[in-house]
């Protein structure tokens, strides 16, 4: 990491960007073979860990995942011990044979004992895991000087993609899309309602089992380039970070998908970038930024998106409270205003400070947005409404009547509660509510309140 | 013919421990009918049971004569809302559609008939407008009516509903109780599980009694009677918990 760091230090002070780009383009002109394998691989990992992790961040599988991950350490060396090297077929059928069997020993103790499925996929975890590296140890022993090779499934290594693995991994990818895709709806309500789909007649356990199959092909292609320590990211982090982007099934699936690969494809080059910075880490430190943009600007539920809307709504209130009362104070002593014609408001700077208990200069500040959205004009020392201003003014208080009477005839509520409720209730009461509430006071108010009731100009 | 449903020395087990005994009932076609009892009477466990959401330890059910594996499509179901995820990202129109899933098939899309299906049953409840909207921005009471909207796209003869009326508003117990008129007029056969002894008599036309075992089964003004209440209601049936306990211990 230091090294990393000095690197960036040094490329920075020195100004080398041209370095950088050269670099860049380089890995972009997909000339280098081992580029595209690595970038192939990435890409293709992306694309199945992303597609399937919407279905475990759903059913609440996400410890799960990492338990998947760890489970396949055992089957991997027991692949090797076949025939004593790096033979992709038969690492890949102990792995998913591994996986399956932690997955089902889960839920065999879930359902036979009183242990809860967490502490199940702990026990499964550590269990698996403990046993593999023990394995692993022992093949480092027995094949000392040729190297096993078995070490980048423990933090990956994506440089030691081969073609075979592409083949395979291109084969499993292929096998994933299509399965999700055939048999999305089944899994979308399965997912959703499982007892709902039990009653329907779906297969629901067949659909858990097709779900478990395909999580554990897709950790087993992705442990030799992310590693086992860092697989669940792939898995967890893109569907994630969909999910704060979006409320439809469907598209989550979608971006989840291209999250995976686009940190995927981030991942190889930054590292091809940096000279071999380790792949693995780098895709999901990228998932990890991915996941923090969501989580602040994401429009509906990002935290930055949520609190700009809290700001906009408070000076909207503030804006609109100096409207009406520059309005109620021009107005006071004049008891009936009509909404459909407007008198010209206008009134001493000096009488509004004095009734808000400020300075005239504070005043005038205060006004600027006023006269920025055209509900205002400054003079020298006095504030006029304009005609929209006036109107808005008028529809304000309006509104406050409105639900100050709905809450005193209708729900009953003791007058001195009523003030503080519909403090702010006038800025936001939507178009069609007012006219509910129209509706509902409709009897003889026109006398009680300074008024009328209807015209909105 | 034989009836809708018919249940055959029922008992069901939860966690080793019994909590339905014995249970024999034949529910007649074309009435809305109550499960009523108190708390852990196993009112929602019988509703799973028939349907063999949960697996029985004795005892067999048969819809209108056959097993359920051939009649699946006949039976629809209203589960608790608390049942399922309402953050999940969906829309009304994606949870309604979902009660055609079981006509269509395995692997089959929904296409242009089953949408409008869904639209006439959202219709049905009300909910209309409601159809792009996210689930997670409904109130309970919608939600219930969008449960129910989707029991309707199954276009079942048999309803299975699980305290459809508990926590909603004025608004929505008038539609679920329109809703069952309707059902009822169009021959249908639903049971609705009930909690609310008050509102118990002018919602169903037939009630069964349970507390652990069938205590009375008829017409609501047979069996909707003080004596009978206090039976179900009454401390007599604890044993029947106690002994449930002691069956459990013997199985650990």
């Amino acid at each position: 990491m230091t090294g990393l760091l000095e690197r960036l230090a040094v490329l920075v002070q020195s100004g080398d960007w041209s370095e950088v780009a050269g670099q860049f383009v380089r890995f972009w002109s997909l000339r280098d073979p081992s580029v595209r394998t690595v970038l192939a691989g990435m890409l293709l990992l992306g694309l199945s860990c992303g597609t399937l992790g919407s279905f475990i961040v759903l059913r609440r599988l996400s410890l799960l995942g990492d338990s998947l991950g760890h489970a396949v350490l055992p089957g991997v060396c027991l692949g090797f011990l076949v025939n004593k090297t790096k033979d992709i077929r038969w690492i890949f059928i102990g792995a998913v044979a591994s996986a399956l069997l932690g997955s089902w020993l889960v839920g065999f103790i879930r359902r036979h004992s009183r242990i809860k499925s967490d502490a199940a996929m702990g026990i499964v975890l550590s269990g698996f895991f403990g046993l593999g590296t023990v394995l692993l140890t022992r093949i480092q022993k027995l094949t000392a000087g040729s190297q096993g090779g078995l070490n980048q499934f423990l933090f990956g290594q994506a440089s030691a993609i081969s073609d075979d693995d592409l083949k395979l991994m291109g084969c499993v990818t292929v096998v994933i899309v299509v399965c999700v895709l055939a048999a999305f709806k089944e899994l979308a309500l399965t997912s959703f309602d499982e007892s709902f789909a039990t009653a329907i007649g779906l297969p629901t356990r067949g659909m858990h089992y097709l779900l478990m199959t395909l999580i554990a092909v897709a950790i087993v292609i992705s442990i030799q380039a992310v590693g086992i320590v860092l697989l669940s990211a792939m898995l967890i982090t893109p569907a994630s970070t969909a999910y704060l982007l979006t409320d439809r099934l469907k598209v989550m699936v979608g971006l989840s998908a291209l999250f995976g690969m686009l940190a995927g494809a981030g991942g190889a080059c930054l590292s091809y970038l940096g000279n071999n910075w380790p792949t693995g880490p780098l895709v999901v430190v990228v998932l990890a930024f991915f996941f923090v943009s969501a989580y602040l600007f994401s429009p509906r539920h990002g935290m930055v998106s949520r609190q700009v809307r809290r700001y906009r709504q408070m000076y909207r209130t503030r804006r609109e409270n100096l409207l009406k009362s520059v309005y109620q104070v021009a107005m006071s002593g004049s008891p009936v205003v009509s909404v459909s014609q407007p008198a010209p408001v206008c009134i001493s700077l000096e009488l509004l400070a004095k009734q808000r208990g400020e300075s005239p200069a504070m005043v005038r500040r205060q006004l600027r947005p006023l006269v920025g959205r055209g509900w205002a004009k400054l003079a020298a020392d006095q504030v006029t409404l304009t005609e929209t201003g006036a109107r808005r003014a008028a529809e304000l208080v309006r509104n406050y009547r409105l639900w100050e009477q709905f809450l005193t005839r209708e729900v009953q509520l003791p007058l001195d509660h009523v003030d503080r409720d519909a403090e702010n209730i006038e800025h936001i009461l939507k178009p069609e509510l007012v006219r509910e509430l129209e509706r509902q006071l409709e009897t003889d108010q026109s006398e009680k309140s300074p008024l009328p009731f209807g015209g909105e100009g | 013919m034989p009836p809708p449903i018919e249940v055959h020395d029922l008992t069901v087990s939860y966690e080793k421990r019994p909590v339905l005994w014995n249970i024999d009932v034949a529910f007649p076609e074309g009435q809305v009918i109550g499960i009523v009892g108190p708390n852990g009477a196993g009112k929602s466990t019988l509703l799973k049971a028939i349907m063999g959401l949960i697996p029985h330890e004795s005892g067999w059910v048969k819809f209108y004569g056959e097993p359920l594996a051939t009649q699946r499509l006949l039976v629809g179901y209203v589960p608790q809302r608390e049942s399922v995820d309402w953050d999940f990202p969906v829309t009304v129109r994606d949870v309604v559609l979902m009660g055609t899933y079981g006509k269509l098939g395995l692997f089959r899309r929904p296409g242009r008939a089953e949408r409008e299906l869904c639209d006439r049953c959202l219709e049905q409840v009300g909910m209309q407008s409601y159809s792009r909207r996210q689930i997670a921005n409904l109130s309970g009471g919608q939600r219930q009516r969008v449960f129910l909207a989707r029991a309707l796209a199954q276009e079942s003869r048999i309803y299975f509903m699980d305290e459809p009326f508990s926590g909603v508003d004025a608004a929505t117990e008038s539609a679920i109780i329109d809703l069952l008129r309707q059902l009822k007029q169009q021959g249908r056969t639903v049971l609705v599980v009930h909690h609310d002894l008050q509102t118990a008599p002018e919602y169903f036309d037939s009630i069964l009694l349970l507390n652990m075992r069938l205590v009375a089964f008829g017409p609501t003004r047979d069996v909707f009677t003080t004596e009978l209440l206090q039976k179900t209601y009454g401390g007599r049936l604890t044993i029947l918990s106690e002994a449930a306990e002691e069956v459990a211990d013997t199985r650990r």
